[in-house]
């Protein structure tokens, strides 16, 4: 009963303004020592590679940004899912905020991975199945976004993105397991293995602290825009307008 | 329960009968994409050997979008689909129904028009007969995954659009299957294993998106 009550405050969208509002500075200095150790380290600190010499180091933006693009996909589907079952408010905030932030990174995988393919590979772009599946995805995200702004009715724009986002789940064991699926030129799995990571340790260091600072840099923005969302789904309460400083 | 059934089915195959253009028009445009290819290229019988399969799959994909941009547009308009929401059977076994006797009359005629395609592409008989067993096997998968999109956007201004860009990263993976199991007959490799993922994808499909499908045209039609 006391756990169900704790619940229910906590996905109340007034809490999460609050709690967001005190995590948010936290969030940023967190960001900022994992970026600044790991720019620092993975720029200038960390060894060339023997094939790739200085090129490699496009790793330390194209490896965090497709493993946000694709935890932010798993994110909204479960808050989706959440949404749909329980019907809690929170989770369709948190879905609506993370489209466009997971089509950002989506494409910024793209982008990193044709600058890094271009000297290494010879090409811009290849149609094997890491980069595909990758293209499905920023498309998922597409798609979501046309979704929610084509319905006028708020609700009803809610519960059929949540539906849509479940549906395209599926892509990402496809997106994942494609380099051991296909032949691929894309190369396997290094750190999400079993066994030991397959990279040197001076390089992986600096590559897990930007994968740490991406999420920290994913979460700030996450609480930041479904803080905004909440003031403009609000907007008709009392303490929104508390906040704003008219009478009640 | 059975009356309800055979009413459903019956009632699908009439209005295909009454409406022949519903389904002959979008079999006269899968014909026309494809053979604008050997139209309009003019290369050699390699070529057009090498790019059958995408193309005779991609016309395959864009005529059945034609047709499910607009599926449940009458029905919304007229009220009968606002009827079959309140039959006393599940609403997702009344969808799979109709997307039943649809995959029918859209695949059969796909399937007798396939031979002449695949020999005016210069296909190999052994690779028309991958490509036909892959178009049988994977229209269910599209046609479901079509009707989901569908059932998402009805009623709203932009649905034919919507369904075509909704559906098509979904149907890609399927897509990818279906044509790799005829380019590896073409390469003399065997051919079992996309097959088989396309039996995958419809047990998943079968099982899973009318239930969706359902869902989400009782959302859109609250």
């Amino acid at each position: 009963m006391l756990v169900g009550k704790m619940f229910h405050q906590m996905v109340s969208p007034k809490r999460f303004y609050q709690i967001a509002g005190r995590c948010l500075p936290w969030l940023w200095i967190a960001f900022a020592v994992f970026v600044g150790y790991g720019l620092i380290d993975g720029l200038f600190i960390a060894p060339p590679d023997y094939q790739q010499g200085d090129g490699y180091r496009i790793i330390y933006f194209h490896v965090p940004a497709a493993m946000m693009s694709m935890g932010a996909y798993l994110f909204i589907s479960i808050n989706s899912f959440v949404f749909l079952v329980w019907k809690v408010k929170l989770a369709d905030v948190f879905a609506k905020v993370t489209v466009p932030l997971g089509a950002t990174f989506a494409l910024l995988a793209l982008l990193t991975g044709a600058l890094w393919g271009k000297p290494m590979w010879g090409a811009w772009w290849i149609w094997d199945a890491r980069l595909t599946s990758e293209l499905i995805l920023l498309l998922l995200y597409c798609g979501l976004i046309a979704l929610r702004s084509a319905i006028p009715d708020t609700m009803r724009a809610a519960k059929a993105s949540a539906i849509l986002a479940l549906v395209g789940v599926v892509d990402l064991p496809i997106i994942h397991y494609s380099v051991y699926w296909w032949h691929t030129l894309h190369q396997k799995s290094t750190i999400l293995r079993w066994g030991q990571p397959t990279i040197s340790l001076p390089m992986l260091y600096p590559l897990l602290a930007m994968i740490a600072a991406f999420v920290c840099y994913f979460v700030a923005i996450l609480f930041w825009s479904a803080r905004e969302e909440i003031l403009r789904r609000e907007a008709q309460t009392k303490w929104v307008d508390q906040l704003r400083g008219v009478a009640a | 329960m059975c009356l309800i059934i055979n009413k459903i089915i019956s009632r699908e195959f009439r209005l295909a009968r009454r409406q022949i253009l519903d389904w002959l028009l979008p079999l006269g445009f899968m014909f026309m994409v494809v053979i604008l290819f050997p139209l309009v290229l003019m290369v050699t019988p390699n070529t057009l050997q090498q790019i059958a399969p995408a193309v005779i799959w991609v016309a395959i994909v864009l005529s059945q979008l034609l047709v499910m941009g607009h599926w449940l547009r009458d029905d919304l308009h007229d009220g009968s689909l606002v009827q079959d929401m309140l039959l006393p059977l599940s609403l997702s076994i009344v969808l799979g129904l109709r997307l039943a006797v649809m995959w029918l009359i859209l695949v059969v005629p796909a399937l007798l028009i396939t031979p002449i395609l695949g020999y005016m592409m210069y296909l190999a008989w052994s690779e028309v007969t991958v490509l036909l067993l892959s178009i049988l096997l994977a229209t269910p998968v599209m046609l479901l995954l079509a009707a989901f999109a569908a059932c998402l956007t009805v009623g709203l201004r932009q649905s034919g659009m919507l369904v075509t860009l909704l559906v098509l990263p979904l149907q890609i993976p399927v897509l990818i299957f279906a044509v790799s199991a005829v380019v590896s007959r073409q390469m003399g490799m065997p051919v079992a294993a996309p097959l088989l993922m396309l039996v995958a994808c419809d047990v998943l499909a079968v099982v899973l998106l009318p239930l969706l499908a359902a869902k989400a045209l009782r959302i859109g039609m609250s």
